[in-house]
């Protein structure tokens, strides 16, 4: 019978508690939880999270992935503008409802300390200049946004905001950046590609602005980086896509889903220079909310058709400890 | 020529109804009408519909759903005024294959 002894050389080292830093490859025995594992590369991944309680697209999406806010959003029939959504890491409970209904909106903060801002009324359309901050439980009106605009980005926090690009009925894409003090928004620098439909992450100081529409039915696969004054270009992404969700940071972002050349289930990752191709979404859509980390991700709602309420938290890839007989 | 795809249709109850084990394993594309497209001939893409309890599909049953419900949005997205249809793409066929 073949053994391990036979093929490593050596027994599978017994051991009270694991490693505390075992290395790629390395296997043992915990004699405390009679369990054998090891220590491998994964693959990321995506899996289903607990459902929004109402699906929609186009809506706005802050927060962690074990701490996410949903809000506004369509369709306008039923009116889901004003909905609110919390997630814990595994279920959605209805939050504070918007004082003013909207969707293509956009957001930055925290699920207790949210920023919403942008977007547009159900017909007949109006860009929105309004703002409105979340404490966790209720939403109060902010200072508006100098420019009214819908399908722009957003980054940032409740007292440190981003907003940049987007579209007016007017203009069809913007290229203007705006800086949330807490209070009020101020002029930042203006985007290089003026651009709607597009994802944004990072902070006020350190921005990222990834992919949109440049105008027409046209998708780019550009981004930028903002550093508190000006816009400079970044990666390129592998795929050009519009209407897609993102989240993290200026050097370790996240995007996924949209609409692109293919089905939209595509997820792209940013080290700060270069995006890699990351684990595809189950579920196809666009149009969808993003929210949390690089390696802790989170996408919600969208349009595939039809709206959908499926929620999907994405793990990134990388050395993790595993039990032999278990997933 | 041999499968590559099988196709189920089973609601999506949210939190581990496709866990990330599951995702590194099977290649998932979940469509519209509840089809979930899943690779043939594949161990854990079989045990993964017997866990959610998936109704198994022909190509030409799941293509009929998806269809369906293509349709349905297409009509909606063709119903829309200008102004609506300029911010939005008309729904695309969805071709799925064998």
């Amino acid at each position: 019978m073949t053994t391990y002894k036979g093929i490593k050389g050596f027994n599978i080292q017994t051991v009270s508690s694991d490693p505390p830093a075992p290395f790629i490859g390395q296997v043992w025995y915990n004699s405390t939880s009679n369990t054998v594992k090891y220590f491998t590369n994964v693959p990321s991944s995506w899996a289903t999270g607990g459902n929004l309680g109402t699906g929609r697209y186009n809506l706005g999406g802050v927060g962690t992935q074990t701490a996410g806010l949903a809000f506004g959003g369509g369709p306008s029939v039923p009116n889901v503008g004003m909905l609110t959504e919390e997630y814990n890491g595994s279920a959605w409970t209805g939050g504070g409802n918007l004082t003013t209904s909207r969707e293509s909106l956009a957001g930055a903060g925290t699920q207790t300390a949210g920023l919403a801002f942008g977007g547009r009324t159900a017909p007949p359309r109006q860009s929105l200049n309004a703002t409105e901050e979340y404490n966790g439980s209720s939403w109060t009106n902010g200072g508006n946004l100098g420019t009214a605009r819908y399908f722009l980005a957003g980054a940032g926090t409740q007292t440190a905001g981003l907003a940049f690009g987007g579209a007016s009925p007017e203009t069809s894409t913007k290229n203007a950046t705006e800086e949330y003090g807490g209070t009020s928004w101020t002029a930042g620098g203006n985007l290089g590609t003026a651009r709607s439909a597009l994802a944004g992450a990072g902070t006020q100081t350190a921005g990222l602005a990834i992919g949109g529409s440049p105008g027409g039915s046209n998708e780019t696969n550009a981004s930028e980086e903002y550093n508190g004054t000006a816009w400079t270009g970044g990666g390129t992404m592998n795929t050009a896509i519009r209407y897609l969700a993102g989240c993290g940071l200026q050097t370790a972002a996240l995007a996924f889903g949209g609409l692109g050349s293919g089905i939209p289930t595509q997820t792209e990752e940013y080290d700060g220079s270069s995006w890699t191709t990351g684990a595809t979404l189950n579920i196809a859509r666009l149009r969808l909310g993003g929210a949390g980390t690089q390696t802790a991700g989170l996408g919600f709602g969208g349009q595939a058709p039809p709206d959908k309420n499926a929620t999907e938290e994405y793990t990134g890839g990388g050395p993790a400890t595993f039990t032999v007989g278990s997933s | 020529m041999a499968k590559t795809h099988q196709y189920c249709v089973a609601e999506n109850w949210g939190k581990g109804f496709i866990e990330h084990s599951e995702s590194r394993k099977i290649a998932f594309c979940g469509l519209p009408g509840n089809v979930w497209q899943v690779p043939a001939h594949n161990k854990d893409a079989n045990l993964w519909i017997s866990k959610v309890l998936g109704a198994v599909k022909t190509l030409t049953e799941a293509q009929a759903i998806v269809d369906a419900e293509i349709n349905v949005a297409q009509a909606a997205w063709d119903a829309l005024s200008d102004e609506e249809k300029s911010n939005s793409s008309r729904p695309a066929d969805i071709i799925l294959e064998e």
